[in-house]
């Protein structure tokens, strides 16, 4: 069946400039916006079951590899330093500066993390919001701030979101869900978050 | 390892804020005692106590979730290590 979303999905593939039409009409998902992505071949590889939010600021995609599970909110990844241009005009010389991105299989970017050319991420790595990466994140870290640091190693946060969970009313309902299906008894979750969180039933 | 058990405990207390009952192998991290974020700062105290850098890799659950699992492991690092 052909559908607006098919249309422009196969549009945005065909020509990069037309993916704003994708984005706007569609509001494509995170999953669908990274299918589209891989299908158009923008990236020197990715992998499976990633996500990527469709106002990821991702440059130089022919140097940056992706894993399988990445998954990336609102940030921004480059594969060059623009200074080098001023460099080369100010001191009369040639010179090149730009390095791959390697993300590793099981990586999260959070919301305004940037990261820079010329490191690796992961696998099994967080990079927090906000975070700038000028240096390789190592396997199994979650790292903050400007320059990006270890706050704490994944394996402990796992911990510590399994502890948090035992105490959710709702749990039994998220155990239900299959993976990444974040549909699934939405409304009754939500009721539920309301009346833990604020002690009433919510009238809509 | 008796003082580092006792140094350990007077710090989850007043550096870390633990405020429970701690026996030997409670859970830290998986019982939901201590933030993921403490870890960090907990392994600098007990490099601190023990006088010897803990590598990356060596920070799991496993050699830190409870004051007994990191009194076993910090005896790891044997006559390097020295207790303040």
């Amino acid at each position: 069946m052909i559908t607006l979303d098919s249309v422009l999905r196969k549009l945005a593939i065909r020509e990069p400039r037309l993916e704003a039409l994708y984005s706007y009409f569609c509001r494509p998902s995170g999953r669908k916006w990274a299918e589209m992505l891989r299908e158009r071949g923008d990236f020197h590889s990715m992998g499976e079951h990633c996500s990527i939010d469709r106002y990821a600021y991702i440059d130089d995609r022919a140097y940056i590899r992706i894993g399988n599970n990445v998954r990336m909110a609102r940030c921004y990844i480059f594969g060059h330093d623009g200074s080098v241009n001023m460099i080369n005009r100010a001191f009369g010389l040639r010179l090149d500066n730009v390095g791959k991105v390697d993300i590793c299989d099981n990586v999260y970017i959070g919301f305004g993390a940037i990261i820079l050319p010329d490191v690796k991420i992961g696998p099994n790595a967080i990079v927090s919001a906000g975070s700038v990466v000028r240096s390789d994140v190592a396997e199994g870290d979650v790292v903050a701030g400007v320059p990006a640091k270890r706050a704490t190693r994944l394996e402990f946060s796992v911990a510590m979101l399994k502890a948090k969970n035992q105490r959710l009313p709702w749990r039994h309902l998220i155990e239900q869900r299959a993976l990444d299906d974040y549909g699934a008894s939405a409304s009754e979750i939500e009721r539920m978050r309301l009346k833990y969180f604020f002690g009433l039933e919510e009238e809509k | 390892m008796e003082e580092l058990n006792k140094a350990l405990r007077g710090a989850l207390v007043s550096r870390f804020g633990v405020l429970q009952a701690l026996e030997d192998d409670t859970a830290l991290f998986s019982g939901g005692l201590m933030d993921s974020l403490s870890v960090i700062e907990l392994v600098s105290f007990i490099e601190e106590q023990i006088g010897c850098a803990i590598p990356p890799a060596e920070i799991t659950l496993q050699n830190f979730d409870s004051i007994s699992r990191i009194v076993r492991f910090t005896s790891r690092f044997g006559a390097n290590a020295n207790v303040k």
